[in-house]
């Protein structure tokens, strides 16, 4: 038997770690975790909550906290209203940008830290600024990745995003606009930008127990305004008694047959669509008429149980940084409306599996849609086939992600 | 559903779009938000019992409830007072945002309410009317017995002589 091969060293640069259930930091854990099977990880954290540097042990990687001090976001919000421009960075004259940015910095040598830990592969995820790897006086056989987890804002015009590219051998994009941004804004790049293709791990047995005799509501449409203690304002607006005056009423026909029990009971030919809230830790059922708190434990496979035998799924929080419940929902066969403009809608619209709004009306007109069965089904269909291909074997991508890393082809001329 | 493109292979972004493009070529204001529930008796247009549903100010309620355009909406001009104003609109917009959250929550359930109301008001006031011309009819069919009656009990008038 041959002895374990020995682990090459990785070092993870990010701002995004952390206890949280955020959706940003579990998505690093989730590649960190991965990348665990192939090298022994280290992870930079630049944290700009911390106010000392230290070293601590968190679960299998070693964490190297730097506290980092940010540009005041509020400057740039300020100058942008009073010149009247989009409030977006990248609209902002360079020199002002250039101005604010300069107030960023990192307490610590970062630098001799990556040079102490000597790593193989550097992965740097949804880490753009203060540090920039131009800085890093790295190895010249050290492989660079760069994974910006970030959708919305229009990267190419971001210089630190440039600088990266620059020295960067591989770039992993989280969701298929990401993917697209990037190859569109990088042509000559294109053969070194690939799709992160991040695997969920779902319990589909679990779908199949009651909750709270979930399988015996009337038909609902499930509402998710927010989910676990992830940040983030709450759209309350949209209410229940909106969504269920929208939707109606479907008639039983339109109601898929694994929703309903097997017993002799007499099912009205018309009923009425009800609402499923999952509003942090109070989830409640709704119609028209009540309003029921459901009993149960606020946790991800009672949201999937919810998933998988909802007629389909509204995502009414901000924009995420991956999308996962909306591709659970995929996953689950429950065609899911969510925000433009975010990872989810690009998983969506590249899955076909779904629709996406800007405001109210069309959330609500997406309602009306999706109350049609045989869209909602090809819909389904759509998205199910979306996810069992890019998202479902968490094997595959724990090699895949590994292969990466190991195969990104050293930069040439990067010194 | 008959003007999205259904037989052909479904697109989502297609989809997407034709609902846009119906919605930017409305002649009139699409109903954009939350629509009143209506009632729509025709009894009750027969009348000269208004609906509530009719009155102008549950009219003006179910226009004006959302304060979402007027949040957005912080003015295009240039000029300085135009600058400062956005200035001070967005501040006091991010600074009272869980107010104005909660403000918006309770004008929506407000409008709800108040529309469940009128419906309701309208529907007692069907009934009413209903049970009105059943009166009516009752006492006129019953009218209609007694005169009957009395025709018959007291015969034709070469009857009676």
């Amino acid at each position: 038997m041959n002895p374990p091969r020995p682990l090459g060293r990785l070092a993870i640069i990010t701002p995004v770690w952390g206890e949280d259930e955020s959706e940003s930091i579990s998505v690093v854990r989730l590649v960190a975790g991965a990348l665990s099977r192939h090298f022994r990880v280290d992870v930079i954290h630049l944290d700009a909550s911390a106010s000392t540097a230290a070293t601590v042990r968190d679960s299998v990687f070693r964490v190297h906290r730097f506290p980092v001090t940010l540009p005041d976001r509020r400057h740039e919000v300020l100058l942008g209203i009073a010149l009247g421009l989009d409030l977006r960075r990248e609209a902002l004259p360079d020199d002002l940008i250039a101005g604010i940015d300069g107030q960023a910095h990192v307490d610590g040598d970062v630098t001799a830290c990556v040079e102490d830990l000597d790593p193989q592969v550097i992965l740097l995820i949804g880490c753009t600024h203060p540090y920039d790897l131009t800085r890093l006086r790295v190895a010249r056989d050290t492989r660079i990745v760069f994974m910006p987890l970030r959708t919305r804002a229009p990267l190419a015009k971001d210089r630190h995003v440039q600088a990266i590219m620059d020295v960067a051998d591989l770039v992993i994009a989280s969701d298929p606009g990401e993917l697209r941004h990037f190859k569109e804004s990088f042509p000559a790049r294109v053969d070194s930008i690939e799709p992160l293709d991040l695997a969920l791990s779902v319990n589909r047995a679990a779908t199949e127990d009651t909750l709270f005799g979930v399988r015996f509501f009337q038909p609902f449409v499930l509402v998710i305004r927010r989910f676990g203690s992830e940040p983030g304002a709450r759209e309350g607006s949209v209410t229940h008694a909106i969504v269920t005056s929208v939707a109606g009423t479907v008639s039983r026909d339109q109601v898929p047959d694994r929703h309903w029990r097997t017993t002799d009971d007499v099912i009205p030919e018309v009923l009425p669509v009800s609402v499923a809230e999952v509003d942090a830790d109070q989830w409640r059922l709704s119609d028209n008429i009540n309003m029921l708190p459901l009993p149960v434990n606020p946790s991800r496979v009672n949201l999937w149980r919810l998933m998988a035998h909802a007629l389909f799924t509204i995502d009414l929080r901000p924009a995420t940084t991956f999308g996962r419940e909306a591709i659970e929902s995929m996953m689950f066969d429950s065609p899911v409306i969510v925000p433009d403009h975010s990872a989810a809608m690009e998983h969506v619209r590249a899955a076909n599996a779904g629709l996406w709004y800007r405001n109210n009306g069309e959330l609500l007109d997406a309602v009306r849609v999706l109350s049609d069965r045989s869209i909602r089904e090809r819909f389904a269909k759509n998205g199910r086939a979306y996810v069992d291909a890019h998202h479902s074997n968490l094997d595959d991508f724990v090699e895949r992600i590994g292969r990466l890393m190991l195969a990104a082809p050293p930069r040439t001329g990067a010194e | 559903m008959e003007d999205l493109p259904g037989e052909v292979d479904l697109d989502a972004a297609l989809v997407v779009e034709r609902l846009r493009e119906i919605v930017n070529s409305a002649p009139v204001e699409y109903p954009r938000n939350w629509v009143p529930q209506g009632t729509f008796d025709e009894l009750l247009v027969r009348t000269e019992r208004e609906a509530i549903h009719f009155h102008p100010s549950i009219h003006h309620l179910h226009h004006r409830w959302d304060m979402g355009p007027a949040r957005r909406n912080s003015g295009s001009g240039k000029g300085p007072k135009a600058l400062f104003l956005r200035i001070v609109a967005r501040l006091m917009n991010s600074a009272f945002d869980r107010y104005f959250t909660e403000e918006q929550e309770f004008r929506a359930a407000l409008a709800q309410s108040i529309d469940a109301l009128a419906y309701r008001i309208d529907e007692v006031a069907g009934n009413d009317e209903r049970e009105i011309l059943d009166l009516v009819r009752t006492d006129l069919l019953s009218l209609s017995r007694y005169v009957d009656g009395r025709i018959d009990t007291s015969g034709t008038p070469s009857e009676r002589s």
